[in-house]
């Protein structure tokens, strides 16, 4: 397919899952600064901001959802996100499911009605819009290249966030909240506790990052995401081994994993620079992108 | 008698920074004609590119190519060797009748239509009191110079005629704008011609640095050339590359380029006397 | 004042043509209510299908108006032959102009017309398409005047729009007003997608086999983007941008995941001016430098034409019939609208003095801007466009007003009322024939007494039925759509129509059943 147009797709994938992903972590970021004692909010903000990316010292929580939530056009906020997820949907409109789009304009259309003050509906608004967008994804997506591209960029963003989320230790300020907060975050309180293991700091960690039964941990996802590569190799008949390989070696760590509480961070940040190193991979193997000309004579 | 020149044209660009892209036309080729054989024609290119020949709709050679690695550096150059021969002239005893006939005007419109490069100036004397086309020519080939001074750096390669005309100063390009001008404000069609001077004593090997330079091709029963930047007539020392409207329909080189900021550019014409 | 009785399609003196009583009847039996839900209904269709036309930076469905307008098999035959008869003359006249020239000499066409048109691109000379066809797709516009004639009005040859309507008209009419098709055969107009891609396929650089074809947009952002998008995907090519594609060694690639493809042929629908900045606007970002001379390299075929806009000048419409003539020594089929040549002294007089009469329009610009209509205009109107015209007369033609025809129309208050009407039949040029698709865009300007129709400036469209002479010719059939089909839930086997073996066909799986089975099971 169009190079243009897998980019697109590929970044579609990664902003979706961003959005999503941002909204999650701000509800209950949120929640457990508001029901914090005074000590902990200041610094607690301060560590999220840092570990999301984001430029800015927030001292409460307003101010941390105000910088999350973010402007437009800075992508790496909540509202950036969704605004470039919807940019490419616009752009590679004419091979989405014909409702996508619509459904991401209704995404768009939550965001003019966010409170800053009482975030947590805003927060649900927009994940359940989002959701609408997956479910249309899930059941009318064709599987060809833009697709593969698509749930590719979904898969690697999904390990950068977590890898984010584990590495801000919430339970090192929250000592009694912190691994359940992880947890709901991502959405796994239930599974991880259907599973009857403790619930303690490295137990939730461990989980989060090899599971195998939760479809959001780094194990799995770095799985999809291989498996997602391939395909798009089988179909434009072009190589990814060298291109698979920082996810590769992360996925064999991961399945060698022993009690070393060391090798768990050592994985956990590793999960970020192997995602950037194969976005990057993906764009000079398949994207080239070009960016735009301007002439002179 | 014939001569046998050889010409090399040398134009170089250096960027600050790298050009990602860049496709040009090159009109350096001289053509044929019958007052002129051409017995080679190389153009070199370097970074090397290949290049696609052919005739635009004025009969120009033209040599295009394209650039697609990133450089900070391009260099063009054109080496022709060709045999020139003072022009035989036709018949050039057009009467103004003759000129004002629709059939002519309809036939030659492109030569008597103003450009943007060919705009109307104000004329101090009327070419329509001479007796024949052809004796105002040869009174425009005088009064030139007594209008515009020869100043390079005056103008530059977007002027106008008008502009040179109020500065009164230009380079060959203005002159010969401004004289299309006054051309065709009287109904003599007249065109555009590109190409190289020779300006040395004619001996044999000599190299002599030289120009490209343009001249008029005056319709006036048949096509006659004169050089209004020197006074002097056309002769074998006058390589002919292109002609058309104006200076964009004959430019040497032109085309687009990406990135590189600050262009810098040297442009190197040498001729040399081979017989 | 001369006044004008315009011709109506369907009624002589409030009586309807034989040709469309049948129709008649089930339009009369609909009534103002009826006729206001069928549009709610229309429009609803249209909005879920996506059909849009971007005017002044909003997408609005193009409206369709639910009455159909009919062209019996003889004059559609006249049409036709009319249309293949001018886009021959045409070619040649194109093949000439960019080529060896001959007309000038022979001063069938003033070369002062040509070479100081617009649309005379310079870079186009010497290019000769590999199999000689330069209008791959026209769009003939035609009306009929006052006495029933059919004239051309205007030749659109560079990159006609609108045919993508013409083919979802038809699927919008047989959706909300199937029960007018009774009784009527009307020709199928589904075939012209692959019509265009054959044309496409044959205009190809001889080389390969199956030739890599794109259709070249200029972005989501364009008017006619929805139409760049469907005829890609209905011939199943691919909708590329600009950015896209790039140029090396004389060949056009396209910049695609598995690496570079090479581009054999461009269905090219951004104009001239913007196609190559190495020879047009140097700003365009739309265009790939190099591509020109690609094309005249024979690496690559540009669809339409460069340069086709020099015969579709609105200053050379005049000499078109002299073109007929020269080219093909034929008389034309179909005339022009008579026209004055602004440029003949004698005839810019007798428009200057006769303004308030007739019509004048800037032969740059299109849409409808800048036409005069002497008799509605005021007199200050008259007084500044003589003063545009004496100052650039080859700027400008004059007409007789025409009145053109009507079309019975159904109107905002739900009744059914005429309007004027034109016509813009399509054609599609292979190399060896003109096929011109039976049927076409009827536009029609939907407020009472407005002659222009043209869609930017409001206007709307018709379904156009070319009736079939005989059953060989492909028909079109109202598809019948779910909600008119019995729920087939209520029915436990749908008979077949054909064939011994008929399997019965049962209801779809429920999770009631499967959890009843089990219960059963474990009772």
């Amino acid at each position: 397919m169009l190079s243009r147009l897998a980019e697109s797709s590929f970044w579609l994938g990664r902003y979706l899952e961003r959005a999503e992903g941002m909204s999650r972590l701000l509800i209950e970021f949120h929640q457990l600064l508001i029901q914090d004692n005074r000590t902990h909010v200041k610094r607690g903000s301060a560590l999220i901001s840092h570990g999301l990316g984001l430029e800015g010292e927030p001292k409460t929580a307003r101010e941390l959802v105000e910088l999350a939530y973010g402007e437009p056009l800075n992508p790496g906020t909540l509202l950036g996100s969704i605004y470039s997820a919807r940019s490419n949907a616009r752009l590679i409109r004419d091979i989405l499911p014909s409702d996508f789009y619509q459904a991401m304009n209704h995404v768009s259309a939550a965001t003019d009605e966010f409170s800053l003050a009482a975030p947590g509906r805003s927060l649900r608004v927009i994940l359940d819009r989002l959701a609408v967008v997956n479910g249309i994804f899930e059941w009318l997506a064709p599987e060809d290249e833009s697709a593969h591209f698509l749930t590719l960029g979904r898969s690697l963003e999904r390990m950068d966030l977590m890898s984010r989320l584990l590495s801000l230790k919430l339970e090192n300020e929250w000592r009694d909240q912190g691994p359940a907060t992880t947890l709901r975050s991502v959405g796994a309180l239930n599974t991880y506790l259907r599973e009857r293991v403790p619930l303690t700091s490295n137990g939730v960690r461990k989980f989060l990052v090899e599971s195998d039964t939760f479809p959001r941990s780094i194990a799995e996802c770095a799985k999809r995401a291989d498996t997602e590569l391939r395909e798009v190799a089988t179909m434009t008949q072009l190589r990814v081994d060298d291109i698979l390989r920082p996810i590769g070696m992360l996925e064999s760590q991961i399945k060698y994993l022993n009690d070393d509480p060391d090798e768990l961070e050592r994985i956990i940040s590793q999960t970020t620079s192997a995602v950037a190193q194969t976005t990057d991979g993906i764009g000079l193997r398949f994207f080239r992108p070009v960016g735009s000309i301007v002439w002179s004579n | 008698m014939a001569w046998r020149l050889s010409v090399t044209h040398s134009t170089s660009f250096q960027y600050e920074s790298e050009v990602s892209a860049s496709f040009n036309e090159a009109r350096m080729t001289p053509i044929n004609t019958p007052d002129q054989f051409v017995i080679s024609h190389d153009l070199k290119i370097n970074p090397f590119a290949s290049i696609f020949s052919y005739n635009d709709y004025f009969g120009t050679a033209v040599k295009a190519f394209d650039v697609q690695t990133p450089h900070t550096y391009l260099e063009i150059v054109s080496q022709s060797l060709v045999e020139t021969s003072t022009p035989v002239l036709g018949n050039v005893n057009a009467s103004w009748d003759d000129l004002s006939r629709d059939e002519l005007a309809d036939d030659l419109r492109e030569y008597l239509d103003y450009t943007a490069l060919v705009n109307p100036i104000e004329v101090p004397f009327e070419l329509r009191l001479q007796k024949t086309p052809l004796d105002a020519i040869h009174f425009l080939n005088k009064a030139m110079r007594e209008q515009i001074t020869y100043a390079p750096g005056s103008t530059s390669v977007y002027s106008p005629a008008s502009e040179a005309w109020e500065k009164r100063a230009g380079v060959c390009q203005d002159f010969t704008h401004a004289s299309l001008s006054i051309l065709r404000s009287v109904g003599i069609p007249a065109r555009y011609v590109s190409g190289y001077l020779y300006n040395g004593s004619g001996q044999i090997g000599e190299e002599v640095v030289g120009e490209s330079h343009s001249w008029v091709e005056a319709w006036v029963g048949d096509w006659l050339p004169f050089d209004p930047t020197n006074g002097n007539p056309v002769a074998e020392d006058h390589v002919l590359v292109a002609r058309g409207r104006d200076y964009h329909d004959v430019s040497p080189l032109k085309g687009i380029f990406s990135g590189g900021r600050s262009r810098k550019i040297e442009v190197k014409v040498s001729l040399t006397r081979i017989a | 004042m001369a006044h004008f009785q315009a011709l109506d399609e369907f009624l002589v003196e409030g009586q309807p043509r034989e040709l469309v009583a049948t129709l008649w009847q089930e339009l009369t039996k609909i009534t103002p209510p009826d006729w206001i839900s069928k549009a709610k209904q229309r429009d609803l269709y249209l909005a879920m299908q996506g059909i849009t036309f971007t005017l002044s930076g909003v997408e609005r469905p193009l409206p369709v108006d639910l009455v159909p307008r009919i062209i019996d098999v003889a004059e559609w035959k006249h049409l036709e032959a009319g249309i293949k008869q001018r886009i021959k003359a045409l070619e040649l006249f194109l093949d000439d102009v960019y080529g060896k020239q001959q007309l000038f000499a022979d001063r069938v066409v003033p070369k002062s017309l040509i070479v100081t048109s617009e649309h005379f691109h310079r870079s186009a000379h010497g290019i000769k398409p590999a199999n000689g066809v330069r209008i791959h797709v026209s769009g003939i516009d035609i009306v009929r005047d006052q006495h029933g004639v059919l004239r051309v009005l205007e030749d659109n040859l560079r990159s006609p729009s609108g045919v993508s309507y013409v083919l979802e008209n038809r699927r919008t009419m047989a959706h909300v007003v199937p029960e007018l098709f009774n009784d009527y055969s009307i020709r199928s107009v589904d075939e012209y997608p692959e019509r265009l891609l054959a044309a496409l396929v044959a205009a190809a650089p001889e080389r390969k086999s199956h030739p890599n074809v794109v259709v070249l947009t200029p972005g989501v952002h364009n008017s006619a983007h929805f139409e760049h998008a469907f005829l890609a995907r209905r011939m199943g090519v691919e909708l590329v941008e600009g950015r896209d594609l790039y140029c090396k060694n004389n060949q056009v690639f396209m910049r695609t995941t598995k690496g570079s493809e090479q581009v054999d042929v461009i269905y090219r629908r951004i104009d001239d001016d913007f196609l190559d900045p190495i020879h047009f606007k140097p700003d365009s970002v739309l265009g790939i430098p190099g591509i020109i001379n690609a094309a005249r390299a024979n690496n690559v075929t540009i669809a339409n034409g460069v340069g086709n806009g020099v015969a579709d000048d609105k200053a050379l419409y005049p000499y078109v019939p002299k073109l007929i003539e020269y080219y093909l020594n034929e008389t034309p089929i179909i005339p022009n609208v008579d026209t004055y040549d602004l440029q003949l002294p004698d005839a810019l007089d007798f428009v200057l003095s006769n303004l308030s009469e007739l019509v004048v329009k800037p032969v740059a610009g299109s849409g409808g801007y800048g036409i005069t209509i002497g008799p509605r205009a005021s007199k200050d109107e008259l007084k500044e466009v003589a003063k545009e015209i004496s100052k650039n007369p080859r700027n400008w033609i004059a007409q007789p007003l025409i009145a053109l025809s009507t079309c019975p129309t159904v109107v905002e208050d739900g009744t059914i009322a005429s309007r004027h009407i034109d016509f813009r039949p399509f054609a599609v040029n292979d190399g060896n024939e003109v096929w011109v698709l039976p049927g076409g865009l009827t536009r029609v300007a939907l407020v009472a007494g407005n002659v222009v129709v043209n869609s930017s400036q409001g206007g709307g469209s018709k379904d156009t039925w070319v009736l079939a002479a005989s059953e060989s010719e492909p028909q079109s059939y109202p598809e019948i759509t779910a909600d008119e089909l019995e729920d087939p839930l209520d029915s436990e086997i749908i008979p077949a129509t054909a064939g011994p073996d008929v399997l019965p066909i049962t209801r779809m799986q429920q999770q009631e059943e499967q959890q009843q089975q089990i219960g059963a099971i474990h009772a």
